[in-house]
């Protein structure tokens, strides 16, 4: 976790829970997960199952894969391709699994 | 084509009178490695390498890297004696080539496995094997494995495996940094490289030949699948027709998780799993298509099972240049000295023998012996 780098183009955008890593978050809604892991500052969604390093969403449109999490107990999902949806369970850096 | 020479003409250096030594026409591997040897040999040498477009078909972007000796040539002697030659010059090739290019190109030999699903597959493989220890005197090593030798080998193994040939010449390499690298390496050595030139035309000159506005002395078609057109143009008979493979791609896995070549599965240094071995003759169409995906998938989990974990993440098809016996072709025209034509489907495994004897062969500086082991994969053998 760091400070967030991103902020919303609204002001006082409608919020949405979600829950990444345990923990309960407002963002705002319509966000990919993506989108909502950047603004709460989860830089790594993953760890490369190779070279252990942490990753991060690069590509935002499904191709490059170095966004995976798990969503609701289910591994490996692309974030950039979810859209969040209330109080949706987001797990990053599930090494072997993400 | 005539836009090449256009666009080209805008550059004062490309106003040159004088010819070119060498014009290769095809910046594939095959002419990427050939341009390499010259270079190399005789770094003086005047090179252009005319390229196609980004669309054609171009099986070197969509190969699966192996460096592949098992079973090549058992029927063919020359052919099992030069895939040898070029899997023993690999080393050396990719140290000196890693080297000028910088770029790492994820060579590995770490030998190869190629697996049997059942007894009767695994008495065809060994009588492949044994052919080719005896037409390259012992040359080429192997072993084979019983299930459980396999086993040992490679944990992990589907219970449908009964046996497999283990040879430690082969190895994999990333073909697209390969191929890469060779470019980069061949513009630092003064090559000229002109990409979206496709040659439809060639004009044979009193001296030397008129290559899509450009003049050379010699002419290597490396064009692939285009060979058998260009070919005819220099009274040469050169017989490839396209063989479909096609290549699925999974997510990154931890490393180790198939750690040997083989031809239905590879891991590379990033983590992919790459998954092919499929043939299909389907002229010039090379989309995927799901039936051909399923198969492959099904034969790839029936040999690893816990591949299917996987999640796979592309895939493609691709094009071979395939001759009627699946060996290579190393021709010169008997019309028009000067003019030689190259076709194989091994770029990848033939890359270090094409940057190093084969170009010796083009220079006519090749020792006997080599020189007959070459022109016995002459079109010859075609001929009734």
């Amino acid at each position: 976790m760091t400070d967030s780098l991103f902020r919303s183009l609204i002001k006082d955008p409608p919020q949405c829970p979600i829950v990444v890593n345990g923990v309960e978050h407002q963002v705002p809604v319509q966000l990919s997960v993506a989108a909502a892991l950047l603004y709460l500052g989860h830089l790594a969604t993953r760890q490369h199952p190779v070279s252990g390093e942490p990753r991060a969403p690069f590509c935002h449109m499904g191709v490059c894969f170095e966004c995976l999490v798990s969503i609701d107990g289910q591994h490996k999902q692309r974030a950039c391709l979810r859209q969040i949806t209330p109080y949706m369970c987001i797990e990053t850096l599930m090494a072997g699994l993400n | 084509m005539d836009t090449c020479k256009n666009v080209l003409s805008l550059i004062p250096a490309y106003n040159q009178l004088e010819p070119y030594d060498w014009i290769i026409v095809g910046g594939g591997l095959v002419g990427a490695s050939i341009a390499y040897g010259l270079i190399q040999k005789q770094p003086q040498l005047r090179i252009l390498v005319l390229d196609g477009a980004d669309t054609d078909h171009r099986a070197s972007v969509g190969n699966f890297g192996l460096i592949w000796v098992q079973g090549k040539g058992h029927n063919f002697p020359a052919y099992a004696n030069w895939s040898l030659q070029g899997a023993d010059l690999w080393p050396q090739f990719a140290r000196q080539l890693i080297h000028e290019s910088q770029i790492d190109i994820a060579y590995q030999r770490q030998g190869g496995l190629e697996f049997a699903l059942s007894q009767q597959h695994l008495s065809v493989l060994s009588e492949e094997m044994a052919a080719m220890a005896h037409h390259t005197q012992g040359g080429f090593q192997y072993t084979l494995l019983d299930r459980d030798a396999a086993l040992a080998l490679q944990p992990g193994l589907g219970e449908s495996v009964v046996g497999a040939v283990y040879s430690p010449q082969d190895g994999q390499v990333n073909p697209l940094y390969l191929l890469s690298a060779l470019h980069k390496a061949n513009q630092l050595h003064g090559v000229e490289y002109q990409s979206r030139c496709t040659v439809e035309n060639i004009e044979v000159l009193t001296q030397g030949f008129n290559v899509a506005g450009f003049a050379a002395k010699q002419i290597v078609l490396c064009a692939g699948l285009d060979n058998q057109r260009l070919g005819k143009q220099l009274a040469m008979h050169l017989p490839v027709s396209p063989v479909k493979g096609q290549i699925l791609i999974t997510e990154r896995a931890a490393a180790g998780t198939f750690t040997y070549a083989s031809p239905q599965l590879r891991q590379t240094a990033e983590g992919t799993i790459q998954i092919g071995g499929s043939h299909e003759h389907t002229g010039l169409d090379d989309r995927s298509s799901l039936e051909v995906m399923q198969a492959i998938a099904d034969d790839v989990v029936a040999l690893m099972p816990e591949l299917a974990r996987l999640q796979l993440v592309r895939s493609w098809g691709a094009l071979r240049v395939m001759s009627p016996d699946g060996g290579p072709i190393y021709q010169h025209s008997d019309k028009y000295k000067g003019a030689f034509g190259v076709c194989c489907h091994s770029g990848v495994t033939l890359a270090a023998a094409h940057a190093g004897p084969l170009t010796n062969w083009l220079l006519n500086t090749l020792d006997r012996d080599q020189k007959i082991l070459i022109e016995a994969m002459n079109n010859d053998r075609f001929s009734v």
